[in-house]
């Protein structure tokens, strides 16, 4: 299993860490967005966190852990030990769960964006539960095209920058709104609502990255859309 | 050396063997002259022993240019190959290579919630392969058309049955799909899964994500592969769901059974 995992695993001893601002910044902009938008996650029914790392949905969306089942497809990322509780662990693609048809009321993803695409897409909607929902968060296409042409780097890949003071290359699939939206449509999901978020004020310290891409487009760093809160659902 | 090679003639836009074979042959004749020229100032002054290193690289040059030449020639660019698909494009005719082309676009226009200008696709048709040394038949995959679409190589392409893809959609007869996450994943499972050398993988182009090998089939014979790949990542086979790609072949079968190709 080393499709996309490698990258992961060397990133998750630190992943959580403050000293990827990045990172910190899309968490603090998440709380906000989900804040703004609350999600309408069934009361009831299994939840799938796919991309899980240590897990999010409760400290996101407080969900009780007896109904979370974690997915990663990094090892390492399901071994930190300093994580939410869970029903379950599971490693696996997200691409391609090994499990049975309309299982979740709910699969959940933040920072989606290594595996993001229509395959990730359908395999949500057939572990759904009619009336279940899709909720993830991306990155959006503003912020991180512009970035990556300006550092140069592939269009399809993220670049990490360890403690250690390494580069971990990571696959990252960049898709604007309108494009999400149709992959969706195509899907079968309805409901679809598909917001854009910026930096909240509070947000200190500023990734680099982030002041970059608003100072070449000479807007505050508050006024650039940094990721996509996607709600969808199975009929 | 020799993929070396390969890599810098594809990079200048040789394609064809006489392309390749008269390039050789303009090295060897300007790396000769200009030994010649060299042998002939150093005799005028008296440096006969300085004069055998030009006189070495004319023997090399010609050596190359009567013998190594044809060598490489027929490594790099089978005259086989260019025979076979000489041949086959004189029956098809312009028209029909032209046909098939517009039928490729209008599939990938019908491929759904994807970003169709990055997909690429051309058509592959089963060929006899001269006999392996023990005299058994073998059959490959000879790419009959240059690919439509932004990326890929030109057409003339020859592909074993038992790599790549297309090599595996002409042996299960069933529509075969595979996505990878990156390039690193391309290269190890094109040589762990689909049957290519390091060396070989090391020379395909490993920028797409996602591809779709649909196999075309005429009276329960594989006749021929249509092929199609995306930069975008996981792109199919989703998007191609709602295309019925069996009926589209059809189509092309149609064009190849007029030029007597199938």
């Amino acid at each position: 299993m080393d499709k996309h995992s490698l990258g992961y695993d060397v990133l998750a001893p630190e992943y959580y860490n403050p000293f990827h601002k990045t990172c910190r910044n899309f968490d603090l902009t998440t709380v906000k967005a989900i804040e703004d938008n609350p999600a309408a996650i069934p009361d009831d029914g299994l939840v799938l966190e796919v991309g899980c790392g240590r897990g999010r949905c409760i400290e996101f969306l407080s969900i009780e852990s007896t109904r979370i089942v974690q997915l990663d497809y990094s090892s390492k990322m399901l071994s930190i030990e300093e994580r939410e509780p869970s029903l379950l662990r599971m490693q696996a693609d997200a691409t391609s769960v090994p499990i049975y048809k309309e299982q979740f009321s709910a699969v959940i993803g933040f920072l989606v964006d290594p595996f993001l695409g229509l395959n990730f897409i359908s395999e949500a909607f057939r572990l759904l539960t009619p009336g279940g929902i899709l909720f993830f968060s991306t990155p959006t296409e503003e912020w991180g095209k512009p970035l990556r042409d300006t550092l140069e780097i592939e269009a399809s890949f993220s670049c990490f920058l360890t403690e250690d003071g390494n580069t971990v290359k990571v696959a990252s699939t960049l898709i604007s709104d309108e494009h999400l939206n149709r992959m969706l449509q195509h899907i079968g999901f309805t409901n679809i609502n598909i917001t854009s978020h910026c930096l909240p004020k509070e947000a200190d310290p500023i990734s680099p990255d982030i002041q970059r891409v608003a100072d070449e487009k000479g807007i505050s760093v508050h006024n650039l859309p940094i990721i996509h809160l996607v709600a969808a659902g199975k009929p | 050396m020799l993929t070396i090679l390969t890599k810098v003639t594809k990079t200048v836009g040789i394609r064809t063997r006489r392309q390749f074979r008269l390039t050789l042959r303009a090295v060897a004749i300007i790396i000769g002259a200009c030994s010649g020229y060299a042998i002939a100032l150093l005799l005028s002054k008296q440096l006969l022993w300085l004069s055998t290193i030009p006189f070495t690289i004319l023997l090399l040059s010609t050596f190359f240019e009567f013998i190594l030449a044809d060598l490489i020639a027929e490594h790099s660019h089978p005259f086989d190959t260019e025979k076979k698909l000489d041949l086959l494009e004189r029956k098809l005719g312009d028209r029909a290579v032209q046909s098939i082309s517009q039928k490729l676009e209008r599939i990938i226009m019908n491929f759904k919630a994807c970003d169709q200008s990055k997909i690429s696709g051309t058509v592959h048709l089963q060929v006899e392969l001269s006999p392996s040394p023990e005299g058994k038949l073998r059959y490959g995959l000879l790419q009959l058309t240059n690919y439509v679409g932004p990326r890929g190589g030109s057409k003339g392409r020859i592909t074993t049955l038992d790599q790549g893809v297309i090599g595996r959609c002409a042996r299960t007869a069933r529509i075969e799909h595979v996505n990878f996450a990156a390039e690193a994943e391309y290269r190890n499972r094109m040589v762990e899964e689909f049957g290519f050398s390091k060396e070989e993988a090391t020379l395909h182009t490993a920028i797409a994500r996602s591809y779709i090998a649909i196999p075309i089939v005429k009276e329960s014979l594989i006749v021929g592969v249509l092929y199609f790949f995306s930069t975008e990542p996981q792109v199919f086979p989703i998007a191609a769901r709602d295309t019925n790609l069996m009926e589209q072949t059809k189509d092309l079968l149609d064009v190849l059974r007029t030029a007597s190709i199938v």
